[in-house]
């Protein structure tokens, strides 16, 4: 089958992210409107959604009785980071068990939402799959989700510490937002032909070479869906959604594929809904979706190209590269779908792959780093929203400044109490990422990992980091990583990429919950004016990802320009 | 509105150039974190210089002198920019100084003697430092007043140009919303009794003084969020730019020809990439925004309230007590009433300038019924017995024992049109009617139109009736009024829409007004005012203009609005940094340092402000410092660069 031509794909792909972005968004927003303490009311077209309560509640209620959650307990941000911080060490402990009777090397970080797989799937038994890994991969977007309507406390608080119950947020981010939607991506995936199996833990086929090959099948429809939905990436094999068992059809690439950028895009709408302001929310979706449409449009660019390596001629032989770069791409995706997955994954945290992407294009691995750089465009399910409202909140104070404003973001105002905190939150990532990579590029063991010396080989040491820090999981590959240098390298950027962000804004959360709030008038500054987004475009650009530049010009551009070393 | 121009001499410029190199002291610098690490790169630079080798460096010693003399350069302009700007505030804080010259006070023995029969027994001629508050002096024609007071008996007209800049003489004189003198003013006509208020050293000139000098130290706390901010940024691309000496390592492990990134260049990038114009820039924007403010005359009086008073200026939702000033002068409306009576018309005028028609009148000072919040009647009682009053129509109604049918009628329709009525009567009958037509201060109209374009909300608090207060509100566009307000009132208005989280600036003068002002966030005080006024407020006028509340609304928007642009401007240049080439160090560091020195007039006067929408303002001012920031390295360092390939250097 013929595909679509690329603009025909790229252009089907974001409407149909832009309509679920509302639809879902507005969704979301309802799941926690009373968590938020915003008078969000759902839109006359989706007033149907309030029958949803008749069947959640009794299951919320039952978890919170059998659990001994007190939903009505307030907590203030330190309060809030003592949970996060009990609740994931209790996923940890989890894993690590689960794990360690399966005598796999219990280097593992799935409990904090990066799921940066050292290990291949195949590893893992059934049983661990389903009970470990899955219940972790739903536990631990939660966390990220039930963060965000402390934060929209922080705006909607008047002079009140209190940030809600951090359990109660989580029991409904897993009723309402990731079980229900994973169920039907997960049924969409069966459809089409995924498997979905506890009982049976391999399956033999009979090769072509007449060997024997073992593969390990299980529960993969469901783990991938929540794999996708939840931001967590990895998957029961190694070679990811790429095998058919997870991701068989270019339907159910399309499904999976818009997973990504809708379950993290969903919530910046959320935030609008919350604080009141629906038309701010699509003016920061708009700002952020712009550089990810813009870096998709480039990889699809690098990746419908040719392949330079590829262009050899030897004994009168020629590779037909008409269809773009196809090196450790699936046909059944061509390289149009496996840019905008590879786009999504890294402009996301997901991590999930479907393409090789060692095997991209300068210019694609450029445009996949260059996602990172600007901390994962969307990032995660939930701390995307906060991080991407780091950037927010210091183009307020720009902004604000810019029309001689006291600087202040949806009427609290901003001091250097805050702004202090902001820093922290956005300088984690260079910290994270470059002072480790430039040790790592002048240690003989690090260097020795790579698998293509050379500017490929500092992208892949990047890659690598960037995907811990940012709690992506995903990797360039190439790079043999499980060593202990990089176990421990990555181990450190994973806790500290995802924890000392979490806890800084829940300190900016706890600040501004107790502030005061001005009413807008009509000399505030605008927050949702084309010239707001474009300011906020370019302090992402300046601020996140210029900082990277030198690093990319060592990698991907330093590879673009010498035509690939 | 009046400005004190200052100008700086060459002598002047001379100690700015000296100050900049004393402010290279680290201990000084440290407080600017961006000038500091530029200042430990030239230090790196000049080690360079000395042993080439150190760090394993390959370049030529001159590259690297040309490299620290350029960082050297940055440095020294930033310093300059500050040097000049407290040396601009300096200027101003000498020019009030002056004023303070040793007078003499009169001061009296006796406080109590009346004020026509003091002769120069009574009075002790002191030092005005030796004069203390609650003393009692005397101010007679000529006279220099020596401290700061109140008025308690008499009336004089007095020269304040010393202080306002304003040549035209005032009255003041005791009894109502005209009391309060200033030190260094200087007595034109007549004699006064002044009770002094404040002690030396504690007088307005002071305050001034004191304000212009404590500008130079004390930074506002958006600056702190500033300065955090840019420490922010330069903490960013320390990491990028350190980090990328271990990138050029390994690059220099696969590449031959290449052998590792130079140092200097290295700090040379950083150095471009930091925020430095605005770093630079910091302390002048803040000098010299306090200095605009007391050109503008205008003192903050509360000390441990000025440092916060800018940010806060800057919020909207204010509300603008522009009550009986706004009104202007009342004039007769020469329409007459009922059977006016012809020679009250004259006396009732006026009661401030009463004496002098009185004269006129061949009519003695006591015979002169002064005006009493009491009674809200003035009048006269002649020799032959015929008592005349002239006061609010209800007061004369009940003092009067005959009043026609149709003064109720007629009081009306004059309050209708916005003029106030005053009913005059002879010997307890009253006999007419006259208008006060409001004459609105040409422009008003303007300036709260400008005010409301700047998103503040103008509310008129006013003890006038309902509806002259209505009318006024109309003509000139206030958002809402409220009439017949007393002080409670006030202080109620003022607390529930601080209650509504916003903030409040006010300007009054009365003493009725000291409650509210003292309540209000920004209280701004007429000078003309009284006392109790003056000390409630937080800044007083010394022009005793109400609607210089937008100016000084303006000038600190103007303040943070050139803290923004410049940052915008500063953070934009980056973009174009990153793509100069290597040969062109040189010139991105030679534009690095120059652009400080060019916008320091920039800094100074502040970026232009026009009270606009929000958004139009955003969109103007990224335009121009966003998309300028962008284009201007590029054009810049091309045309240095072009520069410096002609003329053969530096290459």
């Amino acid at each position: 089958m013929a595909s679509p031509p690329p603009i025909v794909e790229y252009a089907v792909f974001f409407t149909l992210a832009v309509v679920l972005i509302f639809l879902v968004g507005e969704y979301l927003a309802w799941v926690y409107r009373d968590q938020a303490n915003s008078n969000y009311e759902l839109p006359r077209l989706l007033t149907g959604l309030q029958r949803l309560d008749s069947v959640f509640t009794p299951i919320e209620n039952a978890i919170y009785r059998l659990s001994g959650i007190k939903p009505k307990r307030e907590m203030t941000w330190r309060g809030q980071v003592k949970a996060v911080l009990v609740f994931n060490a209790f996923i940890w402990v989890l894993l690590y068990v689960v794990l360690y009777f399966q005598n796999v090397l219990p280097m593992n970080f799935v409990a904090s939402n990066t799921n940066q797989q050292h290990y291949s799937g195949e590893n893992l038994s059934v049983f661990t799959h389903t009970f470990a890994i899955g219940i972790a991969m739903f536990l631990t977007p939660a966390t990220g989700l039930a963060l965000m309507p402390a934060f929209a406390r922080a705006f909607n608080n008047d002079e009140d510490p209190r940030l809600g119950n951090f359990y109660e947020n989580v029991v409904r981010g897993v009723v309402r937002f990731l079980l229900p939607f994973s169920f039907v991506i997960a049924l969409v995936l069966m459809a089409e032909g995924s498997v979905q199996t506890i009982t049976s833990g391999k399956l033999t086929a009979e090769t072509f070479t007449m060997g024997v090959q073992n593969i390990r099948v299980g529960p993969h429809a469901g783990i991938e869906a929540i794999k996708m939905w939840g931001t967590n990436g990895g998957g029961i094999n190694g070679a990811n959604a790429s095998t058919a068992f997870e991701n068989p059809t270019p339907l159910s690439n399309l499904v999976l594929t818009l997973a990504m950028p809708v379950s993290t895009f969903c919530a910046i709408y959320a935030w609008g809904a919350w604080v009141g302001n629906r038309s701010h929310g699509i003016a920061l979706v708009a700002a952020f979706f712009v550089i990810y449409a813009a870096l998709t449009g480039v990889a699809v660019i690098g990746e419908t190209g040719p392949n330079v390596a590829m262009e050899v001629q030897e004994s009168g032989l020629t590779v037909d590269q008409t269809a773009g770069n196809m090196e450790s791409k699936e046909t059944r995706f061509g390289p149009t779908a496996s840019a905008i997955w590879g786009l999504s994954t890294t402009g996301t945290t997901n991590g999930g792959v479907n393409s090789m992407h060692n095997s991209w294009t300068a210019l694609g691995a450029f445009s996949l780093l260059f996602a990172f750089a600007t901390n994962n465009i969307s990032n995660g399910v939930g701390t995307g929203l906060l991080n991407v409202l780091m950037y927010v909140i210091l183009t307020a104070f720009i902004g604000a400044l810019m029309i001689g404003r006291r600087p202040q973001y949806l009427g609290k105002k901003l001091e250097w109490q805050e702004m202090r905190y902001v820093f922290v939150a956005i300088l984690a990532l260079p910290v994270l990422v470059l002072v480790p990579l430039a040790h790592a590029v002048v240690y003989q063991p690090a260097t020795d990992a790579m698998a293509n010396p050379g500017f490929r080989g500092f992208a892949e040491i990047l890659y690598e980091f960037f995907s811990a820090s940012a709690n992506n999981g995903s990797g360039l590959e190439g790079l043999g990583d499980n060593t202990v240098y990089y176990n421990l390298v990555d181990g450190a950027q994973v806790l500290l990429g995802r924890y000392v962000p979490i806890t800084v804004q829940l300190a900016i959360a706890g600040l501004l919950a107790g502030k005061k709030t001005s009413p807008e008038s009509r000399g505030s500054l605008d927050t949702d004016t084309p010239a707001f987004v474009g300011l906020l475009i370019g302090i992402v650009i300046i601020v996140s990802a210029l900082v990277f530049l030198p690093a990319l010009v060592f990698g991907p551009i330093g590879e673009l320009l010498s035509g690939g070393i | 509105m009046t400005e004190i121009t200052l100008t700086i001499d060459t002598e002047q410029q001379k100690q700015a150039f000296k100050d900049s190199f004393v402010k290279l002291d680290p201990r000084h610098l440290v407080g600017n974190p961006v000038l500091f690490v530029v200042e430990l790169g030239t230090v790196i630079g000049l080690l360079l210089t000395v042993a080439p080798g150190l760090f394993g460096a390959t370049g030529s010693r001159v590259y690297y002198a040309v490299i620290t003399v350029l960082l050297a350069f940055t440095v020294l302009f930033a310093n300059y920019a500050e040097a000049y700007a407290e040396l601009e505030g300096e200027a101003q804080a000498d020019s009030l100084r002056a004023l303070q010259t040793e007078t003499e006070g009169k001061l009296l023995a006796d406080p109590d003697v009346p004020i026509e029969e003091i002769d120069e027994g009574d009075v002790e001629v002191v030092k005005s430092d030796r004069i203390e508050a609650g003393d009692v002096v005397f101010a007679d024609e000529g006279d220099i007043i020596p401290s700061d007071g109140t008025v308690i008996e008499g009336s004089a007209s007095v020269d304040e140009s010393a202080i306002t800049g304003e040549s035209e003489p005032v009255i003041r004189q005791s009894g109502g919303d005209r009391t309060s003198v200033v030190g260094g003013t200087k007595v034109l006509s007549d004699r006064v009794k002044i009770e002094v208020t404040s002690e030396q050293g504690e007088s307005f000139l002071d305050e001034m003084i004191g304000l212009v000098e404590n500008a130079q130290r004390q930074k506002t706390p958006n600056e702190i969020a500033m300065t955090i901010l840019l420490s922010g940024l330069t903490l960013v691309f320390v990491v990028a730019v350190a980090t990328m000496f271990f990138f050029g390592e390994y690059l220099a492990s696969f590449t031959s020809g290449f052998s590792g990134l130079d140092i200097a260049e290295l700090v040379a990038l950083l150095v471009a990439l930091m925020p430095t114009t605005i770093g630079a820039l910091l302390a002048a924007i803040r000098v010299a925004g306090m200095t605009r403010v007391t050109r503008r005359n205008v003192i903050v009086v509360r000390a441990s309230y000025q440092s916060s008073l800018f940010d806060e200026t800057t919020e909207g939702r204010s509300i603008v007590d522009l009550a009986e000033r706004m009104n202007g002068t009342k004039a007769d409306g020469g329409r007459p009433g009922v059977d006016t009576v012809d020679e009250s018309e004259n006396a009732v005028e006026a009661p401030r300038d009463v004496h002098v028609s009185l004269d006129a009148e061949g009519l003695s000072e006591e015979s002169f019924v002064p005006f009493s919040a009491e009674t809200r009647m003035s009048g006269i009682d002649r020799s032959d017995g015929t008592e005349i009053r002239k006061g609010a129509v209800d007061a004369v109604e009940e003092y009067a024992d005959s009043v026609p049918g149709k003064l109720r009628q007629e009081s009306n329709e004059i309050s209708e049109k916005g003029g106030t009525p005053l009913a005059i009567a002879v010997d307890k009958r009253v006999v007419g009617i006259i208008e006060l037509q409001d004459e609105l201060k040409p422009g008003i109209a303007d300036r709260i139109a400008e005010i409301q374009k700047m998103g503040v909300e103008t509310i008129m608090a006013t003890g006038d009736n309902q509806r002259t207060a209505r009318w006024v509100a109309d003509q000139v566009g206030i958002d809402d009024f409220n009439a017949e307000f007393d002080p409670e009132e006030k202080i109620g208005l003022v607390e529930d829409i601080q209650a509504d989280g916003k903030l409040v600036g006010m300007t009054g003068d009365g003493t009725n007004d000291a409650p509210a002002l003292a309540k209000a966030d920004v209280g701004l005080a007429m000078n003309a005012g009284t006392n109790a006024a003056k000390e409630a407020g937080n800044m007083v006028d010394l022009d005793s203009n109400p609607s210089k509340i937008i100016e000084v609304v303006g000038i600190g928007k103007q303040l943070l609005m050139t803290r923004g642009a410049l940052t915008t401007f500063s953070v934009a240049n980056d973009v174009a940094k990153y793509f100069v080439p290597a040969s062109a160090v040189t010139a991105t560091l030679v534009y690095n340092a120059f652009i400080i020195p060019l916008l320091i007039p920039l800094a100074l006067r502040g970026v232009d402000y026009e009270a606009q929408s929000g958004a139009q303002l955003l969109r103007k001012n990224l335009i121009v410092y966003g998309g300028g920031g962008l284009i201007a390295p590029f054009v810049f360092i091309k045309v240095i660069d072009l520069l410096f390939v002609a003329l053969g250097v530096f290459q």
